[in-house]
């Protein structure tokens, strides 16, 4: 069932558009890798499906658009982790994850039972429960952006949208993100996850979206977008592919002159 | 530092609700020199009703509804701008009193009592006028602090070029004494001018909690969990802006209080924005009383100026509390 789709999506800033037309269905239990090189527009076509800044153009959650949907029940619904999230107060990573629940309550409703269940839950998804009594402003890169991933968790919404979630982790804890980011698909949700890493894209992720200069240059699975042709025309570089496990990977070996 | 706020907050406020009703009581029964009123046997009750009810009250009111404003709007004002330097005179608006006050006083528009405080009134409006004004239709926090900096500035001169061209030294005396700050002399017509606009500050910024704590997050991620950082940015600088602005109309500039107090709370009620504003309220009040009975003890010599004692204690205790703050951080 589409979840999320998107219609001539264009986003301008001044007259330059950072996205421009693009389109797109998604549906419930994929793993969407947003690439491209930097500045493609990955992020600003994920605020814009988040409904974060005006678009032209159309996204419709459930066949209805963003626009029409009231702000608490879009929250509900789609969840957003920004690129570099700043963190204003030295809280906890059970007080962060917490804000993850202010979309369920009403107004003047007390944080309940049900929300510490799902918190908790949150926290041990993306393994910062031994963490949770800490503030954000004493822990690594690594555990801040779990803690970080642990409030856009708690959201448990349909969609979830995320900006580079691994950035800054090491290869162990980028593994395992991706496997929660996996999971969630796989139980039901939409995520699309803007990521750097071929290989983990290729890997874990059931599609990718790949961008340049606003637009989508290739829509498919793995293995059809990340072909020699479409990583030259997109990253400029050459790519050398292999194989582990059954699993096709790819990686980006030699910058190609622009000429 | 594993601190997350409070185990047992109903203590906090427990402990602050008594303090505020212990020191208002205080405020009424102490005068100047630190004279016990009661106690006194040289005055008939019927004097001792009229200090009590038109002297004290009055006084003791407005150290409450002026206290609670500034603890509040500080907290919220911190919480906004996720800057533990804002406090309450950030918006305009206060200058912007000042600045009406000081006009009614320096063409001798004296229609009775009242006028003083209602320029002052018109002075804060005038200044949330042009905050909006110059700071756009969908303003961002950054832009309405250089816009109230700006105002501040500009009404600064303004008094400043009053008290250059005062006709005669004792008006500028006047207007300074005025402007040092001061809950004395004051009735309960100073009372009903200003709780009106209190309440409606205190009542859109205390509204606001949620929108904070999710602010915290940064404007994007706030408006991705349901929340209009606009609609709360309007909220916290109209409210504080009513509500200060009518608190320096009819008691000149309290400084320090609306920056001190939230740091005063944080270590007993946690970082959270929406957790620390009915604290902060409460303390304000405190702060606020108690600040102003001791204005009132020395027997001898002009009654010190409460702005005068918020700054003289207040500076001294925000510098400690950061030295504090960064040798924790070290």
């Amino acid at each position: 069932m589409t979840v999320l789709s998107a219609k001539n999506v264009t986003v301008r800033f001044d007259e330059l558009a950072a996205v421009s037309h693009v389109n797109f269905r998604a549906t419930e239990g994929t793993l969407v890798g947003l690439i491209g090189p930097n500045g493609a527009g990955k992020t600003t076509l994920v605020r814009a499906l988040a409904n974060l800044i005006l678009s032209e153009g159309i996204v419709k959650l459930d066949g209805q658009r963003l626009e029409a949907i009231a702000r608490r029940t879009l929250a509900q619904n789609v969840a957003y982790l920004a690129q570099g999230q700043p963190v204003h107060w030295p809280l906890s990573v059970r007080q962060l994850t917490t804000l993850g629940r202010l979309p369920h309550r009403a107004p003047f409703q007390r944080h309940g039972f049900d929300d510490e269940d799902k918190v908790e839950r949150a926290m041990s998804l993306a393994s910062v429960t031994e963490l949770a009594d800490r503030t954000i402003d004493t822990l690594s890169g690594g555990e801040r952006a779990r803690a970080l991933l642990a409030r856009a968790l708690a959201v448990e919404a349909r969609v979830l949208l995320v900006d580079e979630p691994v950035a800054a982790l090491d290869p162990y804890h980028q593994l395992e993100i991706m496997e929660v980011l996996r999971r969630y698909a796989e139980e039901g949700g939409l995520v699309i996850a803007v990521l750097h890493d071929l290989v983990l894209a290729e890997r874990f992720c059931h599609r990718l979206f790949l961008m340049r200069d606003g637009g989508l240059l290739c829509d498919g699975a793995p293995h059809e977008v990340l072909t020699d042709d479409n990583v030259q025309a997109a990253y400029r570089v050459a790519s050398a592919h292999g194989e582990h496990d059954g699993q096709r990977f790819t990686l980006p070996w030699r910058r190609i002159d622009a000429d | 530092m594993t601190n997350a706020g409070p185990s047992r907050p109903w203590l906090v406020y427990a402990g602050l609700i008594a303090s505020v009703i212990g020191l208002f009581t205080l405020s009424l029964m102490i005068g100047r020199g630190g004279v016990w009123l009661p106690a006194s046997e040289n005055v008939g009750a019927d004097v001792a009703d009229i200090i009590l009810f038109e002297v004290r009250l009055p006084r003791a009111l407005l150290g409450l509804i002026g206290g609670a404003v500034l603890g509040a709007c500080g907290a919220a004002l911190q919480g906004l701008l996720r800057n533990p330097l804002a406090e309450p005179g950030l918006v305009g608006a206060s200058s912007g009193a000042a600045l009406g006050a000081v006009v009614v006083f320096y063409f001798g528009l004296f229609g009775g009592q009242m006028a003083v405080p209602m320029g002052g009134l018109v002075g804060a409006l005038v200044a949330l006028g042009l905050l909006y004004g110059l700071a756009g239709r969908r303003p961002d926090v950054m832009t309405l602090i250089l816009a109230g900096v700006a105002i501040n500035a500009f009404a600064g001169a303004l008094t400043s070029l009053a008290l250059n061209l005062a006709p005669s030294p004792f008006a500028a005396l006047e207007i300074v004494f005025w402007m040092l700050g001061s809950l004395a002399d004051r009735s309960m017509d100073h009372v009903w001018v200003a709780a009106p606009f209190a309440a409606i500050g205190l009542l859109l910024v205390l509204s606001t909690g949620r929108a904070l704590d999710a602010l915290s997050l940064g404007q994007d991620t706030a408006k991705s969990l349901g929340f209009s950082p606009g609609w709360a940015t309007l909220r916290v600088i109209l409210g504080t802006g009513l509500a200060v602005g009518a608190l320096v109309s009819v008691a000149g500039m309290i400084g320090f209080i609306g920056l001190v107090v939230p740091h005063l709370m944080r270590p007993l009620v946690g970082y959270h924005p929406s957790r620390l504003l009915l604290p902060s309220m409460l303390a304000g009040a405190a702060v606020m009383l108690a600040a102003d009975v001791v204005v009132r003890l020395p027997m001898q010599g002009p009654e010190l100026k409460l702005g005068v004692v918020t700054a003289l204690i207040g500076a001294p205790f925000f510098l400690m509390l950061i030295l504090r703050s960064r040798r924790a951080a070290a």
